[in-house]
Order: C-alpha cells, then structure tokens, then sequence
C-alpha cells in the first residue's frame, strides 16, 4: 500500500528529475507527472468484472527553446524515458506563440480533490464488488420484469500528480474519483459521479430509483405526440452538461474566436435571461476542479453568462496571450480526442466545474401538458460543432403528463432535433432543483426541441 | 505489401520476457493459472489545429501489463500494472490476489486453447523505423501539404482552414502464460487526419478524411513531400465538397416521405459496425444486451438481413471480399490473448453463422477463438472488432458502377461520411457528412447537407438489395467500448442500396 507521503514524493521526484535533465538545454520547461490506482467492478447482466490498476504513471512534458515549442509524453516512472523522449522532441519544436509557463507558487499538496474514504477504498476490493452487488440487487428486487438486463460498474480511484515548470516550485495535488452507473435493458440509465467514495445507501437507492421509477407502458411519437413535433421539452442535467461540453464551448473557447471559428464577443446575448453561467475550474469537491489547470494556472471561479449574456470568453494561456496579451482563465486542459491519452493530448480550451443557479420551478413541472423529459441523446459528440445544431436517437426519457411520468420512450423509436445555441437564448424553465453530475451543478431546464 | 515471414522480435525483449517470465513463476505459486500481456507503443505524431498552431511530437512511448489469475473454481481477476518491471508485476499481482479472495467460484469460467502454441513470432519490421530515423521532416511535410491544399481550394470569400491530425506508431505485444505460451508481435501502424472548414462570413461548413493501414506514414506522402496521387485526390475531393457545402440544403420533408432507396458510399457504412457488429460479440451476447442474438448464442431474429447480406470481421478483404493478412487499420496476427487473428464470418445470406470471441467466451459458447480479444494498453481483454465489413457473394446484385446500381431508383439519396457513430441495445446512430439527391436512376448533382442515418439493428439489413464497386475496409476508426479505444475499420462495395423501410432513418439538423 502507497502511503500519501510516499506517492507525493514519487510523483514530485521525477517531474523535478525531468526538468533537472532538460534544464542546460531549454529555455523553460513544463512537467506534469500522474501516478493512479483504480478499482472497478462492471455489471455485465448477472457477472461483476474485477479490474485493477496499479501505479500507472502519465508524464506530459512540454520545453520552449528560442521561441519555438516541444511536446513528449510517456507512461512509466523512467527518468530516463521521459528525459528522453523530451530531449528527441526538441529537435521537432515548433515556433509558437506560447511565451512562457506559468510561475508555480510553493503551496502544500492540494486535497480539495481528495475523500479519504474513497482513496482507502481501492485497497479494498471485496467492498468495490459489493457495492456493485449491491446496485444490481436493488435494481433487480425493484423490477416486476426478472430478466431485466444490466450493465454499469461501481469504480473508485486515486490520483497522486505533480507539476513543475522551470520557475518556481512544484505543485502537489491528489484526487480521488468514485463512480457508479447503472443501464437497463441498454437505454434507460441512471449515475452518481465525485470525488467521493459511493456509499452503500447511495448505490441501492441509484439502483432501486432507476428500475422503480420507470412507468411500465412505453411510447412512439406518434402515439404520444400524434407524430412529429415540436415540443418544449424537459433536458436533464447530464444531458445538458453533454451539449454544454460539446458545443457551447465551441462558442465560448477563446482559441475558437482566434481561430475565426467563432465570432462570439463579450455582450454577445447567448442565452435567455433567465440563464447564467459558471466556470469553476478550482472547484472542491468536483471531478473538474483542481488547484490549478493543465498548465499550472490557477484554478478560478468566471462568470462565463450572466442573464443571458456572455461576460467571459474562456482562455488557456496561448489564446489568452494571442487574443488579449494577458492572462489565462485557467482553462488549459489536456482534452484527449479519440484515441488520445490525456498525456499525450495538445492543451486545449476545455471547461471545469460548471455551475448554472437554479431557478423557482419543480423539474417535472417545467413544461406543462403532453412533453418529454430527455435523460440522454447517442452520440452526442457526433453534433455539429460549428453551428450548434443536433440530430440524435433518444438514449433515455419519459412521457410526462401534466409533470407526471406516464410511459417510457420507446427504445429506438425517438429522435431529437436541434440547435443548442437557439435553445439557450429560447430557454422557458429553470428548475428549482440542481444535480451534482460530478463535474457540474446544474438544474432541469425547459427549451424547445422537434422530436421525431 | 507487407507480410509477416521473418518476423522481428521486439526491443527489450531479452529483459522483457525473463521479467515476464519471473511474474508467472510467482503467480503460479499462488494460482493454478495466470497470462500477461505487456504493450508497448512507440508513436510520433503531427497536430495542426485550426489556430494555425502546429506540433510535432517525435517521440511518445507508453505502456502497461495486464495480468490475469485464474483461481480455483473458475474465480479470475485482472490487474493492469503501469510497467513491466518486476517489483511492479509482484505488487500488482498480490493485489489482484486481494481482490481474487473475494470472488465467487465460476464454473462456466474457462480459457480456450491458444492455437498453434509453439510459434513465438508475429509481425512485420517497420521501415524507416521512427526509433531510429528522424520523423520530424515527413511529419513536418504532411502539415505544409496539407496547408497547401487547402490555401488551393479557396475560393472569392471563403477561406479554407484546415486541421491535421497524423501518426505513426510501432506497436509491440509480448503475451506469455504460465503453461509456457510465449508470443510477440510487432507492428506499424499510419493514421492520418485531415478536416476541412470552409468559412464564408458566419457560414461554416466542414468534412473529415482520415487514412489508416499496416505500414508507416510513408505511403502516404513520399520523401518530396508531396501526397500520394490517390491520397492528393482524395483530399482535394473532400476539400472541394466542405466549400461546395456552404451551399447545400437539407432535403425538404416530401422528399424524405418520398424516399425509395438510401445509397450509402463506402465511408458511411458505419452502421455495420455499430448496429451489426457489436450486437455479434459474443461478450454483449452474453450479457443479454443483443437484440439480435440470445445469450445462449442462438439468433432472435432470422433472417436478420435479404439473402444477399455477407458480414465478416477479420484481416482487410480485398476487392472480391477475400481476406488479406496484412492489411487493414484494425488488423493484427495475434490478438492480445495470443490467438492468431483469423476471419469470423458472421452473417452469411442474410442469417447470423457466427460470433466473434475471445478465449473466455469461446470456451463459453464451446468454439474456437476467433482472435477478437483486445485490451487497450493494459485494460481487461474484451471481445473486440477489427475490420468487419460486407463482403457479399457474387451475383446480379452486385454490378460494377454506380449508374448500374441507381437505376430504378425513383428517388433516392446517396450518403457520404460520417464523423462517428453510436450504439444502443435496438439501434444505432451515425452521422452523415454530405450526400447528393437521385431522381430517376441519376444523381441530379443536388449536394445534400449533413444529416443523421439511423437503423434499428433487428431490420435495417432486410432491403439491403444491390452493391456497386470493389469491396474496400474504407472506414477508419476508433472503436469504444467501455472505457477503452480501438482501431477498427469497417466497409464493403463501394456502394450498398438500401430499400426504404421503417428500420432506417434519415433526418436533418434544425
């Protein structure tokens, strides 16, 4: 078993052995260094699925010489690798209009990520398996149907990272993640995401809400709807967080306004007023807060939307450099794109925590008369980006009546066409209740959807 | 072509297999059987981004061990560790002790047989192998091509950005096991991307091109920095149609109430892949969430597709369908369990003949392993998919051109690209990146915007009724499942004629 010490000094002797190699040869450097356990269980219809991860090291490098920028990446705790691989790239660096990286101020290790309970909980995999039980059995004695079909898992892991730059001291942080996630007859799901350990009453409540709350009828559009239409319809907070992500941000991010990708401007109206926005990439507690972001910016609280209108332009430090010659955001994430480890990812505009205030409507009553709550569109990450628009198969959802749930979306049998920009600006409902996604605090919201 | 006579042996490997080696003598004291696996990848990449900013990555490595005890009773467990030094593999292996205790015994738990036990060597030896000859300059020209092809479809008022994403990777596998299996296998593998936006005020419009093969990024451009021809013209192609897309409708709702046939290219057949293929791993069939097949392994639906559907998941067909060893993005020799890959037809005349498998499944449903089990850089070895494609058998409905296959077709819309697709348990999603409008048996030149094709997996293949062209594993792709990521392909004729039905779907963006 790792002590906290130990991994702290583990993960800070190699980012500074790294930057100690490179240092004759570069004008500055920047090491980030990772070291994770993880333990997970998947439900895969009746058999749970042990998986464990020991000390699997992640180290992102970067080194600027003579305005010109390198990029290496390894896994594995070798000095001499990652040295290497850095020292190689140098001879591939790239003018760029990166500067510099940050100055690190000297802090104790960061913990607002961390719950002690879950980092104890991945030495102990008999009680991960049981809580993965635990959610399946519940969900099982809640459905009238035995041959219900399960998948999803129950999984608990730790964090140990350091980052170093030339100047100034090495920032230490650790987090720990614990997750659960459960999906019936593969469409209709339910999950809890933090950065603390799942309890059991948590995981029997997820499993039992998810099974027991499903109406037993299911419906068409056309049976429901009388065909297609549009409708205002319910979103649920997971749901909008995914259309926030994948391209609000394509609005938002200032590296798309210098890129003439977008046009978006401060003042800009992007939203009705009855939304606002928030940006926390500092966040404690959340799964997307940390104590500084990917190139060692402080995390920071923004007001991206302020009723209805955009205050903030997100910003990682080159765009903030090119488009304002001042400060970054603290928004510099390693967002890996398909087969990209995080490692190995190009820094990019990415959000953190997001917050968006509640409003003063009961979720359910959002909408009134014949509507439909959307739990999750599939393949949401195929939407177009430039324009906002959506075209996606319902992946989970209900009919409701009056704000009563009445039936299931037929499974395959509904689709959900849109544009998320248009809808933010037509929101008509903000919900009084707000979800803790694990990355996001958001509420219900109501916005006009065609479904077909 | 590449072949796999001679076959190198991996770097490190006269310190990675004692290493190895040691980890199962220790296990075995502990557990009547174990296996590992050890990955290691070697990549350098080039990035172009929209911004103009561009970085060139020579040298990345990563890797990771995935070890898997099998106790008494059926109980297993698997432990990935981050390197294979043995303080690491003996921790992680008292580890997943810990977690074995608390497993219940399984007595359908087994391991099929890993064929052809006694050869060790698999793959072919990199040309011009990164490690060791700078990459830097072709990775450099791919960028300044790609700049000047798109600096060259410019038009008055549009400007055309392009982004790029290339690389190539040797990729290494040791798998080993405490009965004296001992396997390697190294590969090269190219990957190039290339989206363009065409940018015309507040319009924008884009496509996405990608390439991926057995071999090194030199196929794809040469040491003069210039493209290869059939690279250049399928690049200019797709740049052309991202201006041409500024201008483009959706289909006006008669037309899509009047729809006979949907004529889909070979890059937007990704539904094969998500909506067929998926619900035929033998893994998803087991745990129920197939809608097409039981978890006994016999077909819910039959016929699942007309008499002229052939779907097969293995090494990359050639024009007629027949498999080549060495070819595809998704293909390899051996799987991660040691298994030679070998192809599994899956659907032949329309009915479900197979499943694709891994030991643990094959020994489950009583076959032999089909070399389907993958990991991703030390994760759980899973049933996967490799290049699945439609490869049918010859006959009348299989004709050479595309004018042959849209004649009779009232209206019709023929469909090209897609930027990914996803699946459900009843169906699959995918977009699609452009296509043109067909009104008596010939294309009109109407070029269609960006839609959404959907098939509900139990019918869509029942008025698949005609082929064009050459059979080609076009689509290249990173396949996800779970957690993990893998490259696949999928394909078949250059065109495929679909009937109109209720089981497919195209709609529009609002």
């Amino acid at each position: 078993m790792t002590s906290m010490n130990e991994a702290f000094a583990s993960v800070r002797a190699l980012a500074e052995a790294v930057r100690a190699r490179v240092a004759g040869v570069t004008d500055d450097v920047e090491v980030r260094v990772e070291r994770a356990d993880q333990v997970s269980y998947s439900i895969e219809g009746r058999a749970l699925i042990p998986e464990l991860e020991c000390d699997a090291w992640r180290v992102a490098m970067r080194a600027r010489r003579g305005g010109r920028l390198a990029i290496a990446a390894t896994t594995g705790s070798s000095v001499d690798d990652a040295a290497g691989a850095l020292l190689r790239s140098l001879s591939a660096a790239q003018p760029d209009a990166l500067e510099d990286f940050a100055a690190l101020h000297e802090t104790p290790p960061d913990g607002r990520g961390w719950d002690d309970a879950a980092g104890a909980l991945i030495d102990r995999p008999a009680q991960v398996r049981s809580l993965a039980a635990m959610m399946a059995e519940a969900a099982r004695s809640a459905a009238p149907n035995p041959d219900l079909v399960l998948e999803g898992g129950v999984k608990v892991g730790r964090t140990w990272r350091a980052m170093a730059t030339a100047r100034g001291a090495t920032v230490l942080s650790g987090s720990t993640v614990g997750s659960a996630f459960l999906m019936v007859d593969g469409n209709e799901w339910e999950s809890l995401a933090g950065t603390a350990a799942p309890t059991e009453q948590g995981v029997r409540a997820l499993g039992r809400g998810l099974v027991g709350g499903l109406p037993p009828r299911e419906v068409t559009v056309a049976e429901w709807l009388g065909g297609p239409k549009e409708v205002t319809v319910i979103i649920d907070p997971r749901l909008l967080e995914s259309l926030l992500r994948a391209l609000f941000l394509e609005r938002v991010g200032l590296d798309r306004v210098v890129s003439g990708l977008s046009s978006a401007a401060v003042g800009d109206v992007v939203g009705a007023p009855i939304f606002s926005l928030f940006d926390d990439s500092g966040a404690a507690g959340s799964l997307a807060g940390a104590i500084v972001d990917d190139e060692g910016t402080l995390g920071q609280r923004k007001t991206v939307v302020e009723r209805g209108v955009l205050r903030t332009l997100l910003a990682d430090r080159r765009s903030a450099k090119v488009a304002w010659g001042g400060a970054s955001t603290g928004n510099g994430f390693r967002l890996p794109l398909m087969a990209e480890d995080a490692s190995e990812a190009p820094v990019r505009v990415g959000m953190g925590h997001l917050d968006v205030p509640e409003g003063n409507t009961p979720r359910l009553k959002l909408a009134p008369g014949r509507t439909v709550l959307l739990t999750d569109l599939l393949g949401v990450h195929s939407a177009n980006k430039a324009t906002g628009a959506f075209n996606n198969p319902v992946q989970g959802g209900v009919a409701l009546e009056d704000g009563v749930p009445v039936a299931r979306l037929k499974a395959g049998a509904w689709s959900a066409t849109g544009n998320f920009h248009a809808m933010l600006r037509a929101l008509s409902g903000v919900s009084a209740e707000r979800l803790h996604t694990g990355t996001a605090t958001l509420p219900w919201v109501a916005a006009p959807v065609r479904l077909s | 072509m590449l072949n796999s006579h001679d076959a190198p042996v991996p770097r490190g490997d006269a310190a990675v297999r004692p290493a190895l080696e040691a980890a199962l003598r220790y296990a075995r004291t502990k557990v009547p059987y174990a296996d590992a696996l050890y990955e290691r990848v070697f990549k350098c990449e080039v990035h172009q981004l929209a911004s103009g900013q561009r970085m060139v990555k020579p040298a990345s490595v990563k890797g990771a061990v995935q070890i898997r005890l099998v106790g008494e009773g059926g109980r297993q467990v698997g432990v990935k560790a981050g390197d294979a030094g043995i303080e690491t593999l003996r921790a992680a292996i008292d580890r997943g002790m810990d977690a074995l205790a608390a497993e219940p015994a399984d007595p359908g738990f087994g391991l099929a047989a890993i064929p052809n036990p006694s050869r060790e060597r698999y793959g072919v030896a990199p040309t011009d192998d990164p490690r060791d000859v700078d990459p830097t300059p072709r990775l450099e020209a791919l960028a300044r091509a790609v700049d000047a092809l798109a600096a060259e479809g410019a038009t008055e008022g549009v400007r055309v950005v392009p982004e790029l994403w290339a690389w190539e990777q040797v990729e290494e596998k040791w798998v080993a096991d405490t009965d004296g299996i001992f396997k390697t296998q190294v590969m090269t593998i190219g990957f190039v991307q290339v989206v363009f936006r065409a940018v015309r005020g507040e319009l924008q419009a884009r496509t996405r091109v990608r390439f991926g093969e057995v071999g090194g990024l030199s196929q794809y451009i040469g040491s003069d920095g210039r493209f290869a021809p059939e690279v250049a013209r399928e690049l200019a192609a797709q740049r052309d149609v991202a201006v041409r897309l500024l201008d483009a409708r959706t289909m006006t709702a008669d037309e899509l109430a009047g729809l006979t046939h949907y004529v889909l290219h070979k890059s937007a057949l990704v539904f094969i892949h998500e909506g067929l293929g998926h619900p035929i791993e033998a893994d998803i069939v087991r745990s129920g969430n197939s809608a097409i097949v039981a978890p006994g392994g016999e077909a819910r639906v039959s016929p699942l597709g007309s008499s002229v559907v052939r779907i097969v998941d293995g090494s990359a067909p050639d024009g007629d369908g027949n498999p080549m060893a060495d070819r595809g993005f998704g293909t390899e020799f051996i799987d991660d369990e040691g298994v030679e890959v070998r192809s599994a037809e899956l659907v032949s005349g329309g009915h479900i003949v197979g499943m694709m498998h891994s030991r643990e499944t094959a020994h489950r449903y009583g076959v032999a392993p089909t070399g389907n089990g993958f990991s991703e850089l030390g994760d759980r070895r899973i049933v996967r998919m490799r290049n699945t494609v439609l490869c049918p058998e010859r006959g009348d409905h299989w004709v050479e051109s595309l004018d042959e296959l849209l004649r009779g077709v009232a209206l019709g819309v023929v469909l090209h690209g897609s930027l990914g697709g996803a699946v459900s348990k009843e169906g699959m999603s995918s977009s699609t990146q452009y296509g043109y409008l067909v009104r008596d048996g010939r294309l009109t030149g109407e070029i269609i915007l960006p839609g959404n094709f959907t098939a509900l997996t139990a019918g869509c293949l029942k008025s698949v009724d005609g082929y064009a062209g050459p059979v080609d594993s076009h689509g290249v792709g990173f396949c996800g499942k779970g957690s993990q990521l893998r490259r696949v392909t999928e394909g078949g004729p250059t065109f495929v004629r679909l009937g109109a039905s209720p089981w497919v779907n195209l709609t529009f963006e609002g």
